[in-house]
């Protein structure tokens, strides 16, 4: 009887651990229009065309930072498609998706360059989740010319996985509006090109 | 049987080593500035945390107080304002909180715009802080009470004038109980914040309150 129960005691918790730590599979996928907002902003004067790099569409696998036992799935492509599709024709005069077209002032390539957990953890009060993506522009001149390159990056620290997305999301989207008409390449370019046609 | 003694002794033994709950202690650490003016009609405010993560509740506190007093229609909640100026004042670096980035933000057309469109007079920008006295041991543990002090200070931006004025700060010490579920965590006991939170909201609204 005392063995039974001795063995009852070390099995219910070992049951519970391999229950609690078994693998398990998460896909994240978020909806199109995730982390995008009507942004405030004065256009440029330029008609750009752009193209989406093949790692926008990539799958990004990775594993909970504090368990290792949870693999989560990360599919961004439609969510970032969506952000450019939408935020572009608020910078600028024109933007339209595809390759350069005569008439055009350049063209962006728009890559994924990296999403990163980098923690998953109790702070003091909350369960949090600190999540970045990078996404990498190169800005062409029609001529084939490469005028800059430069990186947006988004960043957050939220509790829960979903919400720490759209929120990271929401911020790359900031970045891109922010940091758009300040690049010193395109300024310099710009200025270049308004100085040649007076 | 033994096991059974020696664990409930143990936990005992913990349990009678933490600090025993009180009330908080709050002060009113700086007074809300003079020039800090009560709101016109048709004017609104907004309450903008620095960082979410780190002062949302005091600012969603502080909004609390701030409506049922001057109404709903005359404040904007965090969420609020980040997404009527988006992108302008979506993370602590992109906040203006200088003189100098406070007349770069109004001097964007569609920023001014929106702001006439909504009777923009103040933002609020609030910052929380909190300290905690904990060991690494009880840190770890599922259920604690810690010494916990919170500090909530505000800066108010005029935007007619893009003048900063100071908003207060306050803060409370006491002692917060905290019981962890995995995965759903909460504190089951946090009064400091809350206790900072209601200090300077009434100060605050001894200056916005206005007259009958």
């Amino acid at each position: 009887m005392r063995r039974r129960r001795l063995a009852a005691l070390l099995v219910l918790p070992a049951i519970a651990v391999v229950g609690c730590g078994g693998g398990k599979d998460v896909v994240l996928e978020p909806a199109p229009g995730t982390g995008w907002l009507p942004p405030l902003i004065e256009p440029l004067p330029l008609r750009l065309s752009y193209v989406f790099e093949p790692s926008v569409d990539q799958e990004v696998t990775f594993s909970a930072v504090s368990s290792g036992t949870l693999t989560t799935h990360l599919r961004l492509g439609p969510a970032t498609r969506a952000i450019f599709e939408r935020t572009l024709p608020a910078l600028v005069e024109s933007a339209r998706a595809g390759p350069p077209r005569p008439g055009d002032n350049g063209s962006l390539t728009i890559a994924l360059l990296g999403v990163e957990v980098t923690k998953d953890a109790w702070s003091l009060r909350n369960y949090v989740v600190a999540w970045s993506v990078d996404y990498g522009i190169t800005f062409v001149d029609p001529d084939g010319t490469d005028i800059g390159t430069w990186k947006i990056s988004g960043a957050t620290v939220y509790d829960g996985s979903e919400e720490a997305l759209a929120q990271t999301l929401r911020g790359a989207t900031a970045e891109l509006v922010r940091s758009f008409a300040v690049q010193p390449a395109i300024v310099a370019w710009l200025t270049a090109r308004r100085e040649a046609m007076t | 049987m033994r096991m059974f003694f020696l664990v409930a002794v143990s936990c005992l033994s913990s349990c009678t080593a933490w600090p025993v709950p009180s009330p908080p202690i709050s002060t009113l650490e700086v007074p809300p500035a003079a020039e800090i003016e009560p709101l016109r009609p048709g004017e609104t405010l907004a309450v903008l945390a620095d960082d979410r993560m780190a002062s949302g509740w005091s600012t969603d506190c502080l909004t609390g107080y701030l409506v049922e007093v001057l109404s709903k229609a005359r404040v904007l909640d965090d969420s609020a304002v980040r997404d009527a100026f988006f992108p302008w004042l979506e993370t602590a670096q992109s906040i203006p909180v200088s003189e100098a980035a406070a007349s770069e933000f109004l001097a964007r057309p569609r920023v001014a715009a929106k702001l006439r469109e909504l009777g923009l007079r103040y933002i609020l920008f609030v910052r929380h802080g909190v300290e905690a006295k904990r060991d690494p041991w009880r840190s770890q543990s599922l259920a604690a009470f810690n010494e916990v002090v919170d500090r909530i200070a505000v800066t108010a931006v005029e935007l007619e004038t893009a003048c900063f004025r100071v908003g207060g700060a306050a803060r409370a010490a006491g002692i917060e109980g905290h019981f962890v579920v995995p995965i759903f965590g909460f504190v089951l006991l946090s009064p400091t914040e809350s206790a900072a939170c209601a200090r300077l909201a009434s100060a605050l609204l001894v200056e916005l309150r206005p007259a009958d």
